[in-house]
């Protein structure tokens, strides 16, 4: 599904956020991606959704290389990829409801019934139906982070790139939030999550990358995790495990 | 037209008339699109019904009111040998805001969706085109078709012709945009202002060499006539004569020319050495502008609501609590209460102004670059600094300090830059009527100061103020400024020579007031409804 081969990027000359950094991902399959702040995780899901370029390495989407792809080519690829940023910069003039028809249109659901009947779905699910006919602008920065997980799910994307997706979320959003991430997953939606909450990254991912100053210092399960210590320094938590790391 | 631009445009459409102060107050936040395109339509309608089907009926019908053909001529040729260089720069502007001032974030949120760089170029790029042609639509189109009319010119010419004008204002931006385009990928690292500083050193170079051209009998036709009037203009006054006969050979072209790059690069030096001067002065009255507002406020906080309620008793009690509230955010606000002074001030002196430097192309093209430069000084203080250090709330009310401070900057910088050359100016043209000239200067810089807080206020009126969590939403603004301010700095003098030429010909000339008159008051009216906007919209973040 996704193939991240050699990656490194720099915003100026002196510094690279990110050094030739590799992983691969399956179908239906979770990666954490655990770093402090500054520590390029926000610069990989901006490169893998073609936000951004790289200064060099390759990134294959289904075997596409998205900084060699044809626009229309790059257009379908980008059709499957969902991202949220950190910060919720949804198109506050519109209504949430206006705003998941324009996202799904983007993502090419030309068929207008089905559309609707999606988002009226989408709606009911992420608790918006009392919002859904009101400005966005006006909304509180968990609700429109509802919003935003709710346009992204409306064609069901093959890659979901969710960067801090829980910042802003009260316990019942991060509930819908995580059952719906593990329904994705089930259905094939491979899913990467940038995030600082390590105990939701525990608990969805199926592997963890953990990036120190644009550099990989662990990939692996959680169990390959806890093997790579001695069982002197064994832990349970990830928590444990990640301070030991970035400490190391 | 790919869909995703199509609906890139759509959502930039409802973005623009949900943003809109006075569609939002009317019909709420949430107003529909259908609604917003009924209400385009209506307006789009009335507006063409006012300013090009009523002239078209006037004058079918009433054509013995015919104006004086020759008061017209002037202000007709500007307008037509203005529109294409105009347009050009415009589209030069554009191209250069399409490549080097582009909003990432903006573009970065665009990009997360399906939308790949090959859209979001041509929506840009539709955008301007867009943009170019409703100003075209709005402004120009009407006031052509005034203008050929009042030369007498049958409907069916009139209308062809207008057609024909837009066509080219397009052509002429388009070219401008692919010109900046093309230069741009050969010069990737030039700025914005760097790329403006040269593009008017290089047309007061052209304007220079065909000038030049004219004298020695090169350009003959149908065009003669604008170079007769142009040339009329350059010996008007005294300076221009010592212009005159600095292009009137080949070695007082030459040296013309060494001038102008001379004074090119000096400006840009000095600009750089007078930049950090500026800025220690700046601070050192920026702690004093400070201290002076908090002694200000002081007083106006002796000012209380019930001595002013009690003081205005004898106004009904629901307008009194309005008007009161109102005259303690005014007061209590001095920095908002100066600036109003400032404009008010600022018009009755633009209007006492019909011999300043509008009529003489050198002048103009003093006041041109004068105002480009003091226009960044309090661009500065608004779009660039610290746009990606503050959080916008905060921005704001230290922007509106910064101001005032600048304000004295940039007379200082006025006088600075201006005064020295116009002493030279002044000795050159061996015309000792001094008072007269101080006049000038003062006026002139009056003007460039009057502009420059006028470009300030427009850029809050345009600007997205946006209480986002970063800075970032102002970026936008200095691009969108900046183009105001070169439009403004084009239609400002247009209109004060329109100004000149209708008391020139004579009030008598009933039928060219009303004429010039519609236009006039368009360009007052939009600068004062923006100026409201503007305030309004820095007022609420306060």
């Amino acid at each position: 599904m996704l193939k991240i081969t050699d990656i490194s990027k720099s915003y100026n000359k002196k510094n690279f956020a990110l050094k030739n950094l590799s992983f691969e991902m399956k179908r239906g399959s979770i990666l954490a991606l655990l770093g402090h702040n500054g520590a390029g995780k926000s610069t990989t899901l901006r490169i893998i959704a073609g936000m951004i370029g790289l200064n060099s390495g390759q990134v294959l989407i289904d075997g596409t290389d998205i900084a060699k792809a044809e626009p229309e080519e790059l257009r379908k690829i980008k059709q499957n990829i969902g991202f949220i940023s950190e910060t919720t910069n949804l198109l506050d003039y519109l209504t949430a409801w206006e705003y998941i028809f324009y996202i799904g249109k983007m993502y090419g659901i030309e068929d207008e019934k089905l559309l609707t009947q999606k988002i009226e779905k989408l709606v009911q699910e992420f608790n918006i139906v009392d919002a859904k006919e009101k400005i966005i602008k006006e909304f509180s920065s968990g609700l429109k982070k509802r919003i935003a997980l709710a346009s992204i799910m409306i064609n069901s994307p093959d890659l979901l790139l969710l960067d801090e997706p829980t910042v802003y979320l009260d316990p019942i959003g991060v509930k819908i939030f995580k059952k719906y991430l593990k329904e994705l997953s089930s259905n094939g939606t491979a899913i990467i999550l940038a995030t600082h909450q390590l105990d939701i990254a525990e608990k969805l991912a199926d592997k963890i990358l953990i990036i120190n100053e644009g550099e990989k210092l662990f990939k692996g399960t959680m169990e390959e995790l806890r093997n790579s210590f001695d069982s002197s320094q064994k832990q349970d938590r990830l928590e444990d495990y990640y301070a030991k790391l970035i400490h190391n | 037209m790919s869909h995703i631009v199509s609906l890139l445009l759509q959502q930039d459409f409802i973005k623009n008339a949900r943003k809109n102060i006075i569609l939002k107050s009317i019909f709420g936040d949430s107003i529909s699109i259908q609604k917003v395109l009924q209400i385009n339509l209506v307006l789009a309608l009335l507006y063409f019904l006012l300013t090009s089907v009523f002239p078209l009926f006037v004058f079918t019908h009433f054509s013995s009111f015919l104006p004086n053909v020759e008061s017209i001529l002037p202000f007709y040729h500007f307008i037509l040998n203005g529109i294409i260089p105009l347009f050009i720069f415009f589209g030069l502007f554009v191209g250069a805001i399409l490549v080097y001032n582009i909003n990432i974030d903006e573009n970065e949120q665009l990009l997360s969706l399906p939308v790949v760089i090959d859209d979001l170029v041509r929506y840009r790029l539709i955008d301007v085109i867009i943009a170019n042609l409703k100003s075209y639509l709005l402004f120009f189109f009407p006031l052509f078709i005034w203008l050929y009319l009042a030369m007498g010119w049958s409907v069916g010419w009139v209308l062809l012709i207008a057609v024909l004008s837009c066509l080219l204002a397009l052509i002429s931006y388009l070219s401008g945009i692919y010109l900046m385009l093309l230069v741009a990928k050969k010069i990737p690292n030039l700025s914005v202002e760097k790329m403006f500083i040269n593009s008017f050193i290089v047309l007061g170079l052209l304007f220079a060499v065909f000038i030049n051209l004219f004298k020695n009998g090169y350009i003959v036709g149908g065009e003669t006539s604008v170079w007769t009037w142009m040339e009329t203009i350059l010996s008007s006054s005294s300076i221009s004569v010592w212009v005159n006969s600095m292009v009137a050979g080949p070695l007082g072209l030459l040296l013309y020319l060494i001038v102008l790059s001379v004074c090119g690069i000096l400006i840009s030096s000095l600009w750089k050495m007078s930049n950090k001067a500026l800025y220690d002065i700046y601070y050192k009255i920026h702690v004093s502008a400070d201290k002076t507002m908090k002694k200000i406020k002081r007083i106006t906080y002796g000012v209380s609501f019930e001595k002013l309620n009690t003081f205005l008793h004898f106004i009904p009690s629901f307008p009194r609590i309005i008007i009161v509230k109102d005259i303690l955010s005014l007061i209590r606000k001095p920095n908002l209460f100066i600036k109003v002074v400032i404009f008010i001030g600022g018009l009755i002196l633009l209007i006492n102004m019909k011999y300043s430097s509008v009529e003489n192309p050198l002048l103009l093209a003093l006041y041109f670059s004068s105002m480009f430069v003091i226009s960044r000084l309090f661009l500065g203080a608004v779009g660039m600094e610290q746009s990606n250090i503050l959080n916008i709330k905060l921005l704001v009310p230290r922007a509106a300090k910064y101001l005032s401070a600048r304000i004295q900057i940039a007379m200082f910088a006025s006088l600075v830059l201006l005064i020295p050359l116009w002493i030279l100016l002044v000795i050159s043209s061996a015309d000792f009527a001094i008072l007269f000239y101080f006049y000038r200067i003062i006026s002139m810089v009056l003007n460039v100061i009057i502009i420059s807080v006028f470009v300030t206020y427009f850029s809050a009126a345009f600007a997205e103020f946006e209480p986002g969590k970063t800075g970032d939403s102002f970026t936008g603004i200095y691009p969108m400024a900046m183009l105001l301010y070169w439009g403004l700095s084009f239609l400002v003098p247009l209109f004060f020579y329109t100004l000149d030429s209708v008391i020139i010909s004579g009030v008598s000339n009933f039928i060219s007031t009303i004429i010039l008159f519609p236009t006039g008051l368009l360009i007052f009216v939009s600068i004062i409804i923006c100026y409201i906007f503007g305030v309004r919209r820095i007022r609420d973040y306060f």
